[in-house]
């Protein structure tokens, strides 16, 4: 679910989000194994940066090999708090990834997540914040709209993911004792929306063939029955439903100039993820959605 | 309310019984699960017989219609009552401040649901990301009021992603005059301020 952000190219030269994003890959293979360092996502960089933001830590750093960038020597973020939490935030929404797609899958799939699942058993054990875990009782409630309720309203589905980050963020307030402004908050309930509805989009032709659940499907429904050609159906879907993402990305920008305030040095990179890499990456799912034809998807073999 | 029973049925507001009734066996005969054969599409059209069977419901036996007629005496006519006036201004207040969760329980106390009504539920579901609501509730309120550019505009807004830019920006219509004036004047304050004069002596 986790990996729409994406700084863009020609900002690389962010080097705050890099060496956030370096010192959370090593806190990753340092508490769950090598392995879990796959699971990084730029997601929760982006709130691990807006955490360190608010901390009002000096930014300290050092420089560090690692094994993917062997000879060149990397920026990395002294590891900190923030980091220790990221993680653990990582650790728990990849274990509940993993439980949706034993759920979900069939066959070879399944049962090879279903080991990765047992592999990672222990790491529940060895997270400190207890109160994390309490989002795997949220992630089931959205697993229940999915499933049981199946749920057609694409702003419930999707408000409920959105929830999910929010409350992350609040656990972050009062277990790392930072003062979170309101609209931090409603950023990070937005930017979850904003995940789910990126997943929906990019899912919605192989949920489709599958027939699989997604509200963008439901809630469309009428196109559905009037027996459009799938192409053209993905294309009215899309158009359908562009608005709400235009009135999103809106809404997340005018939070973001609410606590724009509070980032002290990491204002400006912030800004770029925000204001230019999330609506760029937004219209890059749409295409995906909309030009992908059949041929490619399989073989991209999902 | 995201269903507008008048949209579901195809029909426009204020049609009559005998439209409603044509406009539904239409819709019955065209989404029939029968039509359908595989599973999952048949599932779909009993979700729509579902909301059609519901929508034609509302509109036969009034429930609608009864609500909207009872709100048009403050629709019509601008010149709210003057308790009506205060609540919303109180309302406005409270959205304005971003304590939206109060605002919302005191509209839903109120029994009035009026074009204004509409509009401020809209605008506090469109903050909580219920964006297709809000817009339902924007549209209910032009209806109810249609000469009202701020509702109108509101609709427009959420349709083309500009709503919160556009009120952050303080791009406020006809209707807020006064806070124009009041906005005015403390810019102006703060300017003489800084020069070393002093506008308003208060503040």
């Amino acid at each position: 679910m986790f990996g729409y952000i994406r700084p863009l190219v020609s900002e690389f030269d962010n080097y705050l989000f890099k060496s956030e994003y370096c010192s959370l890959c090593k806190t990753l293979g340092g508490r769950y194994g090598q392995l879990s360092r796959f699971l990084i996502s730029y997601d929760i960089t982006l709130l691990a940066l807006v955490l360190s933001s608010l901390k009002k830590e000096p930014f300290q750093y050092r420089y560090e090999n690692c094994l993917i960038h062997p000879v060149k020597k990397r920026r990395i973020k002294l590891i900190g708090e923030v980091e220790d939490f990221s993680a653990e935030v990582t650790a728990v929404m990849f274990r509940n990834k993993f439980l949706d797609q034993i759920r979900d899958e069939k066959g070879i799939q399944k049962s090879l997540y279903r080991s990765v699942y047992r592999m990672t058993g222990n790491w529940e054990k060895r997270i400190k914040n207890k109160k994390l875990l309490m989002l795997n009782k949220s992630l089931d409630e959205i697993y229940l709209l999915e499933t049981v309720q199946k749920s057609s309203d694409v702003d419930v589905v999707s408000n409920a993911f959105g929830s999910i980050l929010k409350r992350i963020m609040m656990i972050a307030a009062d277990s790392l004792s930072i003062k979170i402004p309101v609209s931090v908050y409603d950023f990070s309930f937005l930017l979850g929306k904003w995940i789910y509805l990126m997943d929906a989009f990019e899912d919605l032709r192989k949920d489709l063939r599958k027939w699989s659940y997604n509200p963008l499907i439901l809630s469309n429904k009428d196109l559905l029955l009037d027996g459009i050609e799938r192409d053209d159906l993905i294309q009215d879907i899309v158009t359908n439903e562009k608005w709400r993402l235009e009135l999103l990305l809106d809404h997340m920008y005018d939070c973001f100039m609410r606590f724009e305030k509070y980032l002290g040095v990491y204002n400006y990179e912030i800004d770029g993820i925000i204001s230019r890499a999330i609506p760029v990456m937004t219209r890059r799912i749409l295409d995906k959605t909309t030009k992908t034809t059949e041929k490619e998807e399989e073989t991209d073999g999902e | 309310m995201a269903n507008n029973p008048y949209k579901v049925l195809g029909v426009k507001p204020g049609a009559t019984k005998k439209e409603i009734k044509d406009a539904y066996n239409q819709l019955v005969k065209k989404y029939h699960p029968d039509k359908y054969k595989e599973e999952h599409m048949k599932e779909l059209a009993e979700q729509k017989m579902k909301e059609i069977n519901e929508a034609y419901d509302t509109l036969i036996n009034g429930n609608y219609n009864e609500r909207a007629a009872g709100q048009s005496y403050s629709s019509s006519n601008d010149g709210q009552s003057s308790g009506d006036y205060e609540f919303y201004q109180q309302v406005r207040r409270l959205i304005q401040a971003g304590r939206f969760s109060e605002a919302q329980n005191l509209l839903n106390d109120s029994k009035v649901r009026d074009a204004e009504w509409y509009y401020l539920m809209g605008v506090i579901n469109v903050q909580y990301g219920n964006y297709n609501e809000g817009r339902a509730l924007f549209e209910r309120a032009m209806q109810l009021n249609p000469e009202n550019s701020e509702y109108r505009a509101a609709y427009q807004q959420t349709l083309n992603g500009t709503f919160f830019s556009r009120r952050a920006g303080h791009a406020r219509t006809d209707s807020d005059q006064c806070c124009k004036v009041c906005a005015t004047l403390y810019c102006m304050d703060c300017c003489c301020e800084m020069g070393g004069g002093d506008f308003i002596s208060c503040c």
